[in-house]
């Protein structure tokens, strides 16, 4: 058995049929005037129809299929950081400001994941933070959110 | 096509503000193009908003240099690192490093940009000639066959795609479903939106973008920790000798022929053009044991074949209004938000966009030579960027496109949500291409198919009662058969192109 095929087509399997449901409530009209729950339904039915294929095809697989997310236990931790640095930017962001965040961002991911020292870390946010100031907020006059620091 | 046209365009490629963003979309093509881990698709969707106080012509113009900049640099790296900066430049790491470490790093890499100017330029030069008439051929087009051309592009590109049919269809279906969210462009009502206001519109294939190419690709390469082994070279070194001026000469021209009509069928032919390239050269070579060990030709012929191969994807959206690629879809995206709309009638509507971008790619061709060659160390140094410092840089960009595009956080919240989506299907072995250029191409193919049943009171059969739709719809039925009784076959044939030497 292929997990990572049965997992997949099962995700496909549940999206398709949440979408084919949700098609029945807009009219599905008629073939010379066709409503808008017509194309929904129609892509919903396919997907289902291929996701059992998958899910089929999946299941008759041998073990050597049977691949692990992740090669080694220290990728997997990368990862993970990786994606809750890139979550605390998204909650900060709206929070304390742009260049506030950016700062804090760009001084601790080098030195967590970057694996870089204090110095290098402080300098390569100081620098990339003033550079992104200037480039969105000054040049390009994007309108950020003014955090608790109205920075 | 007129002379006057193509006046027409280089008073508009010649302007100085025109130059200037067609030397910096070369410029950030370029070193996208060496920086292994940025795609192009990736950074197309950081810069779409930078490009909303454009006019249409800079901003194309400038996606457009950063398109093949990203040909030409992408080979500095498989040259000189062994690793691939742009997926279309793998098989130059066959030949090209093995000349690099034989010490003729130089030549390689002169010969490649070379190829890949001579490419650039004569698929330019067909893309002048070609252009006019598929546009005037499509002006015939009807819902119907714009419907058919939507479907077979579709299933063309789920077909030459490197992974299972049956995985890249099902993503073509859920691309369409995203596609549906929002309004409908029949009757308007609004669809699956659950109350979100923000989805009133669609989705947005921005963020949406920008999370499956760019944040899925930083989590995938945070796990691959590559050693950079960089092959040092100098300007000096960059002058081929003759024989190998000679035996790269054929080899360039034939990359640019099969690249460029290769380029015009949707699907990756920007990376298949390279491997029929080195197949044939192999076989017309009457060394073909130097193959592998640091033939020019080698290097020659695919560096060619997938510039030439670029121009081929942009006579299809320009003339056709259809992307063959992921990247090809932000473009088409990019048109869109300037009010553009590429298609047979581009050339009527648009003459100053349609010839404007054509001459910048002659203009672009040169400005990338000079780029390539006399900053090659430049480019090296680069390459030296630990991953640890560029990937929050990356994020940053990626973040404040997708953010400033409507000024939403709700924009942002589906890049990170799609971004996991991109990571975990690259793991799982499902290629986001169909997925994207379902959602873009979704609501057009939704309305040429309603359009075509409502003008011909809802007869279906009227799909296979005109000749260029019923040809369309035959092709894409036989693919799709092809691969339900010869899935197999299809597997081995795609391995035995993909794996060959």
């Amino acid at each position: 058995m292929d997990k990572h095929g049965v997992f997949s087509s099962l995700v496909l399997l549940v999206t398709g049929g949440i979408f084919f449901v949700g098609s029945f409530s807009y009219p599905f009209g008629e073939l010379n005037r066709p409503g808008p729950g017509f194309l929904p339904r129609i892509a919903a039915t396919i997907l289902i129809f291929v996701s059992l294929l998958i899910l089929s095809d999946s299941l008759r697989k041998g073990h050597e299929k049977d691949k692990k997310l992740f090669a080694k236990k220290e990728d997997a931790k990368l990862v993970f950081l990786a994606a809750a640095s890139l979550l605390a930017y998204r909650l900060l962001f709206p929070l304390i400001g742009f260049a506030p965040t950016n700062f804090l961002f760009f001084l601790l991911v080098p030195l967590t994941i970057g694996g870089f020292r204090w110095k290098t870390s402080f300098l390569f946010s100081l620098v990339t933070t003033v550079a992104a100031y200037l480039l969105f907020e000054i040049i390009l006059e994007i309108q950020m959110p003014i955090g608790i620091f109205k920075i | 096509m007129p002379v006057s046209d193509i006046l027409t365009g280089f008073s508009v490629a010649l302007l100085p503000m025109n130059i200037l963003y067609c030397f910096i979309g070369c410029f950030i093509g370029t070193l996208i193009g060496v920086l292994p881990g940025i795609g192009g698709a990736a950074t197309l969707a950081m810069l779409l908003p930078v490009t909303y106080g454009m006019s249409p012509e800079s901003s194309i113009i400038m996606l457009a240099g950063i398109l093949y900049g990203a040909m030409y640099g992408g080979s500095t790296t498989s040259i000189l690192v062994n690793i691939p900066g742009e997926a279309s430049s793998v098989v130059t790491c066959m030949d090209g490093y093995q000349m690099a470490r034989n010490g003729r790093a130089g030549a390689a890499l002169a010969i490649s940009a070379i190829g890949s100017f001579v490419a650039g330029t004569l698929g330019v030069l067909f893309l002048t000639i070609f252009a006019p008439p598929l546009s005037k051929f499509a002006l015939k087009f009807g819902p119907p066959e714009f419907f058919a051309l939507i479907l077979f592009g579709l299933v063309m590109l789920c077909y030459l795609g490197s992974g299972s049919f049956s995985k890249a269809f099902a993503l073509v279906m859920l691309g369409l479903i995203l596609g549906t969210i929002g309004s409908d462009p029949i009757s308007g009502i609004v669809r699956f939106s659950l109350g979100i206001r923000e989805f009133y519109d669609g989705i947005g294939f921005v963020p949406v973008l920008m999370g499956l190419f760019g944040v899925g690709e930083i989590l995938i390469n945070i796990e691959q920790t590559i050693k950079r082994d960089i092959i040092q070279t100098k300007f000096k070194d960059l002058i081929p000798t003759r024989t190998e001026a000679k035996a790269s000469a054929w080899p360039i021209i034939r990359g640019s022929i099969m690249g460029f009509f290769l380029g015009i069928i949707p699907g990756p032919m920007g990376i298949i053009s390279t491997f029929v390239s080195y197949t044939t050269e192999k076989k017309l070579s009457i060394n073909p044991e130097k193959f592998g060990r640091g033939a020019i030709e080698g290097v020659a012929g695919p560096e060619a074949a997938n510039n030439a191969a670029m121009q081929g994807h942009f006579i299809t959206l320009l003339t056709l209004g259809l992307p063959g690629t992921a990247t090809m879809a932000l473009l088409l995206g990019a048109f869109m938000i300037h009010g553009v709309i590429p298609g047979p009638l581009l050339i009527k509507n648009h003459p100053t966009v349609f010839w404007g971008i054509i001459a910048s790619m002659y203009i672009g061709n040169v400005i990338l030579i000079i780029l390539n060659l006399p900053l090659i160390s430049i480019w090296v140094k680069l390459l030296q960027i630990p991953y640890g410092l560029l990937f929050p840089l990356i994020f940053m960009f990626i973040f404040i496109g997708s953010y400033s595009e409507k000024n939403l956080m709700m924009n942002v919240n589906v890049m990170l949500f799609f971004g996991v989506v991109g990571y975990l299907m690259k793991k799982l072995e499902y290629e986001a291409a169909p997925l994207v250029l379902a959602l873009i191409l979704g609501p057009m193919i939704e309305e040429s198919f309603c359009q075509s049943l409502i003008s011909f009171h809802g007869d279906l059969l009227i799909f296979v009662k005109r000749p260029i739709s019923a040809f369309l719809i035959f092709i894409s039925a036989l693919l799709i058969l092809s691969t339900v009784f010869f899935s197999k076959k299809r597997k081995r044939i795609l391995e035995s192109v993909l794996d060959k030497d």
